[in-house]
């Protein structure tokens, strides 16, 4: 299962930044961290080692997202699944390059659903996991037990308290991003 | 892309993790002390005994318990333990939702931690028993799950949701650590009688001498140090047994004694009426003496005094000679 997430990771450099992104869909658009890509430009390495420049199509800062376009996609699109019908103590998995550790997976579960602050920051709206997650992980995907999306890996807020963003979150920004390309 | 098997493996223990949360989550409550910090506790009976660290409980009168339903029910402190860091709840309830207890515990197996720290809801963090040490009137559990700040007098449970123990963030300075149900048991039993937990006590002070070459050829053993007795209380067990002044304890229960702080661990785990068996150092030979520990004296709950004092210098162990 790792395997097949794996094929779906890519690993992205530009100035300021390091981290992973999810290959989203077959026309060339690439899921990450807004974080991850602070310049227009970047470099977006596959898992056959090839490597394209990326451009940023759009960002959503709010929610730390940001979607990249390669003009040639290898590898291929991840499985989506439904963040919404994940229970506290279900088992995800992660894929990134922590500390620059290429492909690394990480073995979790949801750790909390509270809809609430956490620590005085508002998680209400975020996935968190006890996922031990690092610099890297970042933008990478964060899968269910089928190995289906439910998030991008965002932020740590303490070594064991990871937090992603939802899919369904990245759905909205990818239709929003679609529609105004199409008007 | 989609995965041949019905049902993989890992979406098999998926749903039995979340399953396991979801029954556990439901014996853990969040226990309001009308403090800024809010404590998680766990249900012990069904009758509402609650139970939770006694450090995360300030006050003894006027707590609210939260329920996992988010009812909220008043409730008191029936009693502390200082030693266990355990306190004892009575909520007015009956048929609350009670933890079952798990089967023995064993390293590797897999463990969730749960609690309910602040306003975050149930929180649940995974790993695996990583240890268990007997400790007392059970063990002492180490796990490599993550306790969240909030998780003290939350649970570890095993992947069906049963109680292993109760967490304990601030254990023995500061070390993260799960009090296994067979001491919880017996501090809850003694706590809700409204009684105390009776510690056994021995009643003699001692220091730790090096047992010269010449004297341990001559009663035959090899262990190079002891723990010299300098005075024996009056009507104690020890007293009783037939300790004596000058006699140097070599072992207790068959365990080797070199250190007054260990020894005075060992004896705070046993209760009062237990039998413990010395062996001595005594007019140049060995003598085997039993003891029945006595209640610790009043006043000596709080943890400040034990069955043994050291007399003389502190640390226990002589001349700058390190072991272990």
């Amino acid at each position: 299962m790792v395997d097949r997430v794996r094929d779906s990771v890519v690993s992205i450099e530009s100035r300021g930044g390091f981290g992973a992104g999810v290959v989203w869909d077959s026309k060339g658009w690439i899921v990450t961290n807004d974080h991850v890509v602070q310049r227009s430009e970047s470099r977006v390495t596959f898992q056959d080692g090839s490597n394209e420049i990326g451009r940023v199509l759009a960002r959503d800062p709010a929610h730390d997202l940001a979607l990249v376009s390669v003009p040639n996609i290898v590898g291929f699109a991840i499985e989506r699944g439904d963040a919404r019908t994940l229970r506290p103590g279900d088992a995800l998995l992660a894929v990134g390059h922590p500390l620059g550790l290429r492909d690394a997976a990480s073995f979790g579960i949801v750790s909390g659903t509270g809809g609430v602050n956490w620590m005085g920051r508002p998680a209400s709206e975020l996935l968190q996991a006890d996922l031990r997650l690092a610099p890297g992980n970042s933008g990478g995907p964060v899968v269910n037990a089928s190995g289906q999306l439910v998030g991008i890996a965002s932020m740590v807020l303490s070594p064991g308290i990871a937090l992603a963003v939802p899919i369904q979150i990245v759905h909205a920004f990818v239709r929003e991003v679609e529609a105004k390309l199409a008007a | 892309m989609a995965n041949e098997t019905p049902l993989g493996v890992l979406q098999a223990l998926s749903n039995q993790l979340a399953d396991a949360t979801e029954l556990a989550g439901r014996s853990v409550v969040r226990i309001d002390d009308g403090t800024r910090l809010t404590a998680s506790g766990i249900i012990w009976s069904s009758e509402g005994l609650i139970v939770a660290t006694s450090h995360g409980v300030e006050a003894d009168d006027d707590l609210t318990v939260e329920l996992h339903d988010g009812a909220r029910v008043p409730a008191r402190v029936v009693g502390r333990d200082a030693d266990t860091d355990i306190a004892v709840l009575q909520v007015h309830g009956a048929g609350l939702p009670a933890f079952e207890l798990a089967n023995k515990a064993r390293p590797g197996q897999i463990a969730l931690a749960l609690g309910r720290p602040g306003q975050a809801g149930l929180q649940v963090t995974m790993g695996i028993l990583s240890a268990v040490h007997e400790h007392g009137a059970g063990e002492l559990l180490h796990t490599d799950a993550l306790f969240y700040p909030g998780f003290s007098g939350g649970a570890l449970v095993d992947a069906e949701g049963r109680l292993l123990g109760l967490v304990n963030l601030m254990y023995r300075r500061g070390r993260g650590v799960t009090i296994g149900t067979g001491i919880v048991a017996e501090i809850v039993e003694a706590l809700s009688s409204g009684g105390t937990v009776k510690r056994g006590y021995l009643g003699v002070r001692a220091q730790a001498v090096e047992l010269p070459p010449v004297v341990r050829e001559r009663a035959g053993i090899t262990q190079e140090i002891g723990l010299l007795v300098s005075s024996v209380e009056a009507g104690s067990a020890a007293e009783l047994g037939g300790l004596m002044l000058g006699d140097t304890l070599l072992e207790v229960d068959g365990n080797p004694l070199d250190d007054v702080d260990d020894f005075r661990k060992t004896l705070r785990s046993k209760r009062a009426g237990q039998v413990v068996m010395l062996k001595v150092l005594r007019g140049g030979g060995v003598a085997e003496i039993s003891a029945e520990l006595q209640p610790q004296p009043t006043g000596d709950e709080d943890g400040h005094h034990s069955s043994i004092q050291h007399s003389g210098r502190r640390g226990g162990r002589p001349g700058s000679r390190q072991r272990r």
